[in-house]
């Protein structure tokens, strides 16, 4: 079944729209929360918690032509949260990685007030960022820091050696943060 | 602003970034799958035709053909064969290229923000980049081995050494003093090219097989300046204008993939002239459109979303090489401009007769 079939269930209220996600989607999904959490039945409960969002929020929203993205955006935020609200010992090792990895895009250590920028607004910047970048970059850091996926599996995903991705990712990192600090994201 | 907020707008980007990275390897529509076959059978007949007379070596094209091994290998083009079409509005095919919202020049240039020293004791700067004289130079070019040495005559002056100190850890004061640099070696003037503008690196690195090998790493200061036309760029400090000894493209699809397949340009040099002549008088634009669309009806489009692309590499007679983005409708950019969105905006004809001949396409299903 196509996605626009499938949002038409959602927006029917047809229960059958979760069985149809499910199958369609469910093992990606699981596999994108797993990724981060390493952790089976944990992964399972954010896909399950996936279609209860989804569920949730078709309608409003109609995502007819961005039904992956749309599903995994909510996995990936259930995950990333389930991983927070985690002990810091039972924390995904992955999890610690990226965000140490994160942080050298940050044109400031401070969190003063003046430096938090609306999310909308970041991501756009973000966006314009991943714009500017050929494709294999584009998908290189897209796998890393949306999917989660490690260096080896890029790697081997693309065909790239690991010190090349992580020459990729290590360059992106650097320049996205002197873009951020180029706009201003460091007052 | 603390990192998990970014690893959260992380998870909010475009959803044809997500879908375009869950693809294994870029989508291939069946014109592209078709490009193989056409290109074994423009190599058979090659065969057939060329053997009773090729082009003279400086008049020879070339087409590219993927032999067994996976590799590109290049089979001269028998003569008269037919070249690229170039289809001019009005002609049978021509295709409008779709209508932009880009902003125009403006008539007294634009400026370019000198890049900033960080404030702050978490840098990370893996970019390259080498601060002389006060302004940040950032990497533009890379030479190695033949090409590295065939330049080699232009590096000039020693200027003095890069330290190649600063790290993720670099505090303020260590940006500040002359030659911080994230690469370690000599650094030079590049003769024939104002210093203010252009300096290199030079060194000797060794091989994986012990060799050592000359690497010269050119770095370009287009931060901190105003430029209004192209000739600021591209005559100015580049001095492209009689230089260009060859000139290679690359599909976009190619590029956007790093698969070589550079190939020859067959660019008649009244056409080529005329192209200059425009990138010289053409104004620069910001072509970064936040929020709007630089395609219209196309809500949140940047330039770079069409793939009517094209990638132009000028060797040039210094044995320099510089690469040029163009991309339909007009849009012509330097792409060692670092992370800046500048354009030169030059009128159709001119720039349609260059990008058509070197693959520029005209797609409109994106």
């Amino acid at each position: 079944m196509d996605d626009s079939q499938i949002v038409e269930l959602y927006l029917a209220r047809d229960e059958s729209a979760i069985t149809e996600t499910a199958q369609k989607y469910g093992a990606r999904l699981r596999r994108l929360a797993n990724q981060i959490l390493h952790d089976p039945a944990a992964s399972e409960e954010c896909e399950n918690d996936t279609y209860l969002q989804a569920w949730e929020r078709i309608p409003p929203n109609e995502p007819r032509t961005y039904l992956f993205p749309f599903l995994g955006r909510i996995t990936r935020h259930l995950a990333i949260d389930l991983c927070r609200r985690q002990s810091s010992q039972k924390r995904s090792a992955v999890f610690c990685e990226l965000t140490k990895e994160m942080e050298e895009c940050l044109p400031s250590p401070n969190d003063d007030a003046e430096s938090i920028v609306a999310a909308a607004e970041l991501q756009r910047r973000i966006n314009a960022f991943l714009e500017q970048r050929s494709a294999a970059q584009q998908n290189v850091f897209v796998r890393r820091y949306w999917y989660f996926d490690t260096v080896p599996e890029i790697s081997k995903r693309y065909g790239f050696s690991q010190s090349k991705v992580k020459m990729m990712l290590s360059r992106m990192r650097a320049e996205l943060r002197v873009q951020l600090r180029n706009e201003g994201y460091d007052l | 602003m603390k990192s998990h907020e970014l690893l959260d707008a992380v998870g909010g980007i475009d959803g044809k970034f997500i879908e375009n990275a869950a693809h294994r390897s870029p989508k291939r529509s069946a014109w592209k799958l078709a490009a193989p076959i056409a290109a074994c059978l423009v190599l058979l007949a090659g065969v057939c035709l060329a053997l009773p007379g090729l082009h003279s070596s400086n008049g020879t094209r070339f087409a590219p053909v993927p032999n067994p091994n996976g590799k590109t290998e290049w089979a001269e083009l028998p003569k008269g064969s037919p070249s690229h079409p170039i289809l001019r509005p009005g002609d049978e095919g021509y295709i409008t290229p779709a209508p932009t919202l880009a902003p125009v020049p403006p008539a007294d240039g634009i400026t370019i923000p000198a890049i900033e020293l960080p404030e702050s004791s978490v840098s990370a700067d893996m970019i390259g980049l080498v601060v002389y004289r006060g302004g940040i130079y950032t990497e533009a070019r890379s030479y190695y081995g033949e090409a590295a040495q065939r330049i080699d005559p232009l590096v000039g002056e020693r200027l003095g050494t890069a330290t190649g100190t600063i790290s993720e850890w670099s505090k303020q004061e260590e940006y500040a003093v002359e030659f911080a640099s994230t690469v370690a070696g000599d650094i030079y003037t590049v003769n024939g090219y104002d210093p203010g503008f252009r300096i290199c690196l030079r060194m000797e690195v060794e091989r994986e097989d012990g060799q050592p090998e000359l690497w010269i790493e050119f770095f370009d200061r287009l931060n901190g300046i105003t430029i209004a036309t192209g000739s600021d760029v591209f005559e100015d400090r580049l001095h492209i204008r009689g230089r260009v000894e060859a000139i290679r493209w690359q599909a976009h699809d190619d590029w956007n993939w790093n698969k070589g397949s550079l190939r020859e340009a067959d660019i008649p040099q009244d056409t080529w002239d005329a192209f200059l002549d425009a990138l010289d008088q053409g104004g620069f634009i910001d072509a970064w459109t936040p929020g709007g669309a630089f395609y219209e009806n196309r809500p949140g489009s940047s330039i770079y979303d069409t793939p009517n692309q094209a990638h132009l590499f000028l060797h040039m007679d210094d044995g320099t090489v510089i690469e040029l983005r163009l991309i339909e409708g007009g849009y012509v950019r330097y792409n060692s401009f670092g992370s800046g969105w500048y354009f030169v905006k030059i009128p159709g004809e001119a720039f349609d007769a260059v990008y058509d001949a070197c693959g520029g396409t005209h797609r409109k299903d994106w």
